[in-house]
């Protein structure tokens, strides 16, 4: 059974047809890459995977686990092991990193009916996995990336990812406005988190990242649809060609 | 005011004439304030300053004046939970307006030159005292402050001397006692900071008994050159009070007010807090928080008067309304003529949770120098949907993410709190309103 598989899903946002009859399936273990220009609807998807409202689902279904995603709460699906890494990470004044994460650790254990983390084991587990993307223990302290930079917002995302230990992680746009070394401590992030039994999903503009994170499944979106799917080499034809060649290919039949 | 009332409040008056020693300020300005009051009676929505505030339970309700120190039957114990700390404040408490001496814990002992105390014994001691009684509301003559000069018997007193840093914060402990009458109360509190001292300053008002009462209080606060005082009050009662509190401070050169009001979950409270600022260089800081549920009603007017050049004032109120619940805020600043250089910074922010809440907001400037800097904003809206979505993507549920939003509008103000207990009251308080889970806290 596939950990993921989206069939035929089109989503309108504001009355304007975004996703038009996507499809998509992900197995335990695999890393899969999505390529495709501006505005095709990449972050759509993610978004609408996460559960965030303001999408018409038109049609097609979410199949996660085994769990019609379509039926729950953003909070349930993240407490199924799906997570999203936002492209724009939103600021919280006044919620702290800290406090942010021992919540939804907690919220997550409760709903698997473990116990509470105590204290001490919270922190250590958060040390832990703060040096995993080499965070200062002190961005612990500050509120939810409140004055954080665009890079020290995508390496909390991961941090955050690393807390949560989801089965299927969808990054979006994780290596934009990362600088080298960022994007090698993002990588090397992903990389120790991989195993045979989760999943990533690697949204993303560049091969660059992706020589650091290797894909087993590279695919071109395309006007809210996967027009193209191939071997980690796609990426490598795509940078190098862009995208125009894609277009003749689709338009051609 | 009916006729009924008024008589009552014309034998009171009488009486207390005879008493000697209730007679705290002079008898021609209680006897002026009497007549003014029977000529305008309280105030009424007709009166800008009272517009959105029902007063309604003045005329529904059949109030009795409390006339005498009735603490026979209370003891400690009863009042344990409106204490913040057993023996690290100095705590003056007031039933129905009089000092009770009983319940008070003062352990004075090694502070030699300090007056805490009763405003009765203060004037006692030294007739000088009296002369501050009223000297800051010459201009206050609305209903509350004429009612409240006209029938007020005792009050806190505090006097610090010259430089002298208090090192516990004073505690005055408002009982209403509704047991077994339906009173309203009037007390008047005096506090006189010296050149360079420092003191800590709590107020608090709790009502025990389920009947309703109405306590009328006015605190007069005067700090001198180079003195800091921080001015606190918590209000936490749910129960049938109406809580009428006017303080009025003056401000002398260089001096600081931190004032900071947190009102959680009242029945009925309006307060006025006005600065005078009559030297320069001062700074008047007004922090301010609400949380209202319910039908509760709290009702926050606050002026800085710029009266002399290069001072500071600034202010940020903060409040959550839900259900039906009804805020209200006023914040006016005055500058005048002569107070060039004034800096007043305003802020008012709201979340509304609920489509029946009502707010009303109001900022009122009236700038009479050219050299000032000004600014002021009021907002109300909603919890940021964006926020909310980025903390339940991540297994946070929508209650719990609710919480830790509106905690985080709140944190803000009571972080600022520099009483330790003071503080860890209100947060649990919070906590508790917001049905915020332990493992959070
Ligand atoms: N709330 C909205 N209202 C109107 N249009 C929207 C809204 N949200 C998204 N869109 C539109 O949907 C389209 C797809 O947006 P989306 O963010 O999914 O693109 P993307 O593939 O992630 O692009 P990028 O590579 O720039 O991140 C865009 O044209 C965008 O303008
Ligand atoms: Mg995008």
């Amino acid at each position: 059974m596939s950990m993921l598989k989206i069939e035929n899903l089109s989503v309108n946002v504001a009355d304007k047809s975004i996703l038009r009859g996507l499809n998509l399936e992900v197995n335990a273990g695999e890393i899969h890459a999505i390529m495709g220009p501006n505005g095709t609807g990449k972050s759509t998807l993610a978004n609408v995977m996460a559960g965030r409202s303001g999408y018409d689902i038109l049609e097609g279904k979410i199949e996660f686990d085994g769990q019609n995603l379509m039926d729950m709460s953003p909070e349930e699906r993240s407490r199924s092991g799906l997570f999203l890494a936002f492209q724009y990470p939103v600021e919280i004044p006044g919620v702290s990193n800290a406090n942010f994460m021992k919540t939804a650790v907690n919220e997550t254990r409760k709903a698997r009916q473990l116990e509470p983390l105590d204290a001490m084991d919270f922190l250590t587990m958060m040390r832990e996995r703060a040096k995993l993307v080499e965070m200062e223990s002190s961005f612990l302290n500050r509120s939810v990336n409140e004055g954080f930079s665009g890079g020290e917002k995508k390496r909390n995302e991961i941090f955050q990812m690393a807390m949560l230990e989801p089965k299927l992680a969808v990054l979006d746009e994780t290596d934009s406005g990362l600088d080298i070394d960022a994007l090698k401590i993002v990588s090397n992030g992903v990389n120790i988190l991989r195993n045979e039994n989760n999943a990533f999903i690697v949204i993303t503009h560049y091969q660059r990242l992706l020589s650091y994170i290797v894909p087993d499944f590279v695919h071109v979106m395309f006007d809210g649809r996967i027009v193209k799917s191939g071997g980690k080499e796609l990426a490598i034809k795509l940078e190098e060609n862009g995208y125009d060649w894609i277009k003749q290919e689709i338009n051609g039949y | 005011m009916n006729k009924e009332f008024r008589k009552k409040a014309e034998q009171v008056f009488e009486n207390n004439a005879q008493l000697s020693h209730g007679k705290l300020i002079e008898e021609q300005l209680r006897a002026s304030a009497f007549q003014l009051f029977l000529e305008n009676g309280f105030p009424n929505k007709k009166q800008e300053d009272w517009k959105y505030t029902n007063l309604n339970f003045l005329n529904n309700i059949e109030f009795e004046f409390s006339e005498q120190l009735n603490d026979s039957d209370l003891e400690s114990k009863q009042i344990n939970d409106f204490l913040l700390s057993k023996n690290n404040e100095f705590l003056l408490v007031f039933v129905n307006g009089f000092f009770s001496k009983k319940l008070s814990n003062l352990h004075l002992d090694g502070y030699d030159n300090i007056i805490i105390g009763s405003l009765i014994d203060a004037v006692q001691f030294d007739k000088n005292y009296h002369n501050f009684l009223g000297s800051s509301l010459d201009k206050l003559n609305d209903g509350f402050t004429l009612f409240n000069t006209s029938f007020f018997r005792d009050g806190a007193f505090v006097y610090i001397p010259e430089n002298f840093i208090l090192d516990k914060p004073i505690h005055v402990l408002h009982i209403s006692d509704a047991r077994h009458n339906t009173f309203i109360s009037n007390q008047r509190n005096l506090i006189l900071a010296s050149n360079g001292a420092q003191v800590k300053i709590i107020e608090t008002s709790y009502q025990i008994g389920d009947k309703p009462s109405f306590y009328n209080t006015i605190t007069e606060i005067f700090a001198d050159t180079d003195s800091v005082v921080d001015y606190y009050k918590y209000q936490n009662e749910e129960k049938e009070l109406y809580y009428i509190g006017t303080t009025q401070i003056v401000q002398f050169a260089n001096s600081v007010l931190n004032s900071s009001t947190f009102t959680l979950r009242p029945h009925f409270v309006r307060n006025n807090l006005n600065s005078l600022i009559n030297g320069d260089y001062c700074e008047s800081n007004f922090k301010g928080f609400y949380f209202l549920n319910n039908n509760e009603f709290a009702d926050n007017h606050t002026l800085a008067d710029h009266a002399s050049p290069n001072s500071n004032s600034n202010e940020v109120y903060r409040g959550i309304i839900n259900d039906t619940a009804t805020a209200v805020f006023n914040g006016k600043i005055l500058v005048r003529p002569d107070a060039q250089k004034t800096n007043a910074y305003q802020s008012n922010k709201n979340i509304l949770l609920s489509d029946e809440a009502t707010l009303n907001t109001k900022p009122q400037l009236e700038i009479f120098a050219d050299d000032v800097k000004c600014s002021h904003g009021a907002t109300s809206g909603t919890i940021d949907e964006e926020s909310l979505f980025y903390l339940r993507s991540r297994g946070i549920s929508e209650a719990i993410a609710r919480s830790l939003l509106l905690s985080a509008f709140a944190d803000e103000l009571i972080n600022e709190i520099k009483i330790p207990e003071l503080k860890i009251k209100i947060k649990n308080q919070i906590s508790k309103s917001l049905n915020i889970p332990e493992f959070i806290v």
